[in-house]
């Protein structure tokens, strides 16, 4: 049984959630409260590795952070960090790849909370900022929460992306999906790679009965 | 110190313009005009979720906005407080935590002295512990107005308090807020497009018509004036007369009241277990114009309990209807159809009686 995917996978998708929810709350509350110039252009920019396959979204990172890339040899000379192939190309693959998940669904948790609050958090007193921790970030809570189980779900079911930044490293990159890919290529592992695949159904369904619970309880 | 605002701006939109240059004094100002005519956009103005063009709002020496000297404090440092037409309670928010949100960002914290005070004029001590959801709609318009109290503010705008309530939760609200504005030395401005809802809180208008202010002065002052008198809606209107009481009779629970100096009397029931009513004491009534009966000569034998002499001083034909201003010491709008108009050839300077009962008349105290 390869523990070491299944604590791996599990691993990556609570650090792509906590790295992409704060981050998907400011530009969530950014894309629905305010007025800017290029605002669909940034919006279709972040929705991108959405629709993009992931391939080509893994593709694109390796173009950008691998060891010729454009930040990629930068990071290296300068301060000898490697990113591709690594742990860590493993997390920014399946971050980029859930957050517009999770921009999706803070967004729209943010617009259904009724400006006229904020506007009579203000007249109360309170700073934006204040009005923002005490009005809208509450009220829009079980949305982000939900964007919260979706990028985790999500991040979970990572394979394309990370196959191709971050590799099918064992101990290292090899996450559930991409063990039960490498377990499907080998003849006769068919009861390893039913169980793995049981393993993944569980820990999905756990989740989403999580959320659940934690929506209904919010 | 005097709490007067003065506001001097201009505000454009396309296709929509405001201009107020007023002063407003410390008491409840009745903010009255047709819809579209700026009333909610100058409130907007003062609370800074608009921004003027041009101009300046001041309250007391505090500058709230000045393009002038390039101001422009941010609403959350203004201190208006700002009672929604819809309430806008904080949903995830109890009662409890309503009322205290403004307060826990002011420097001075509240007593529980003064929260009691609130919650108790307010009369919403039952509703405490409950959460907005389950409030009705007067219950919401009470907790939002003891929340913008308890912020502190140095001015209060209460915008279309009463469109989402009906008629009953109306006169319930009514005497809250006439209470509150009685303790408040603070200008407190009231929209609305409903003429006797403002004048059963006050009689200090201001009539807003096309983005500008057509006239701001008490009521029964502007009912002299023949061009105002043309702007009040035909079936919107209410008389409104404060006059001294000069008889209580708790038998027939009937209180008399005096006119002025023609030696009319006003007579007004009540119910003598509410007897809080003493001789020489002010006593406001209200009587829709309707509810009037002009008639050329007294009549004998019938159950008014009210029959006053006056004269016309200005009438109105709008349609099948007719108003006309009669001066029976106090003014009174009677509204009677054209043609029982034309037919008691009603007129300027045509000498009336007032007819009505003593049931069609709303009272309260001063």
């Amino acid at each position: 049984m390869e523990y070491q995917a299944i604590c791996l996978s599990i691993k990556v998708a609570v650090l792509t959630s906590i790295i992409a929810l704060p981050v998907a709350i400011i530009s969530g509350y950014l894309l629905a409260r305010k007025k800017f110039k290029g605002k669909a252009f940034v919006e279709a920019f972040l929705h991108l590795p959405m629709v993009l396959p992931p391939v080509t979204t893994g593709y694109l990172l390796l173009l950008f952070f691998g060891a010729n890339g454009l930040v990629g040899r930068w990071l290296f000379e300068c301060m000898g960090i490697r990113i591709a192939f690594s742990f860590g190309a493993a997390v920014i693959a399946s971050t980029v790849v859930s957050f517009p998940l999770i921009i999706r669904s803070v967004k729209v948790a943010m617009q259904m909370v009724d400006p006229g609050l904020e506007e009579a958090s203000r007249s109360l007193g309170a700073s934006p900022v204040k009005t923002f921790f005490f009005i809208t970030l509450p009220l829009a809570r079980p949305g982000i929460l939900g964007g919260f189980v979706l990028g985790f779900a999500r991040s979970l079911g990572e394979f394309g992306a990370t196959i191709t930044f971050a590799g099918n490293i064992a101990g290292e990159t090899r996450t559930l999906p991409l063990a039960i890919y490498a377990r499907m290529q080998v003849p006769g592992q068919e009861r390893e790679t039913f169980l793995l695949v049981t393993v993944s159904i569980i820990i999905s369904f756990v989740a989403i009965i999580g959320s659940y619970y934690v929506y209904r309880r919010n | 110190m005097q709490n007067k605002l003065k506001i001097n701006i201009s505000f454009s939109h396309p296709g929509f313009s405001l201009t107020i240059n007023e002063t407003f004094e410390p008491g409840i100002t009745g903010i009255f005009g047709p819809s579209g005519s700026g009333k909610t956009t100058l409130l907007q103005c003062i609370s800074g979720f608009e921004t003027p063009h041009k101009g300046f709002i001041q309250c007391n020496s505090k500058m709230l906005f000045s393009s002038e000297k390039k101001e422009n404090i941010p609403s959350h440092k203004r201190r208006v407080g700002y009672v929604f037409q819809e309430g806008r309670l904080f949903p995830h928010l109890s009662v409890r935590k309503n009322l205290l949100y403004g307060n826990s960002f002011q420097k001075t914290h509240h007593t529980s002295k003064q929260l009691e005070l609130v919650i108790s004029t307010l009369n919403i001590a039952h509703l405490i512990e409950k959460y907005p959801g389950h409030l009705s709609g007067g219950e919401r318009q009470r907790v939002a107005l003891g929340r913008a109290l308890l912020a502190s503010p140095e001015i209060l705008l209460l915008d279309e308090p009463f469109s989402a309530l009906d008629q009953s939760l109306r006169q319930q609200i009514i005497p809250y807020i006439s209470k509150v504005a009685g303790f408040l030395n603070i200008p407190v401005l009231i929209v609305s497009h409903d003429l006797p809802d403002i004048i059963k809180l006050t009689n200090r208008l201001c009539l807003i018509s096309k983005g500008v202010v057509v006239a701001h002065d008490d009521y029964e002052v502007l009912l002299q004036n023949r061009l105002l008198f043309k702007l009040i809606p035909v079936n919107n209107a209410l008389n409104s007369v404060t006059l001294k009481i000069k008889s209580v009779n708790t038998d027939d629970g009937m209180i008399t009241l005096n006119g002025f100096g023609n030696g009319e009397k006003v007579n007004v029931l009540f119910e003598p277990q509410k007897n809080s009513y003493k001789t020489g004491s002010k006593m406001k009534i209200f009587l829709r114009p309707d509810h009037i009966i002009l008639a050329k000569t007294r009549m004998e034998g019938t159950s008014f309990r009210n029959q006053i002499k006056g004269r016309i001083t200005e009438t109105l034909e709008e349609g099948p209807r007719m108003l006309c201003l009669v001066d029976c010491g106090f003014p009174l709008i009677a509204e009677v159809s054209r043609a029982a108009g034309q037919e008691l050839a009603l007129k300027k300077d045509s000498p009336v009686y007032c007819l009505f009962k003593t049931l069609s008349l709303d009272a309260m105290p001063v």
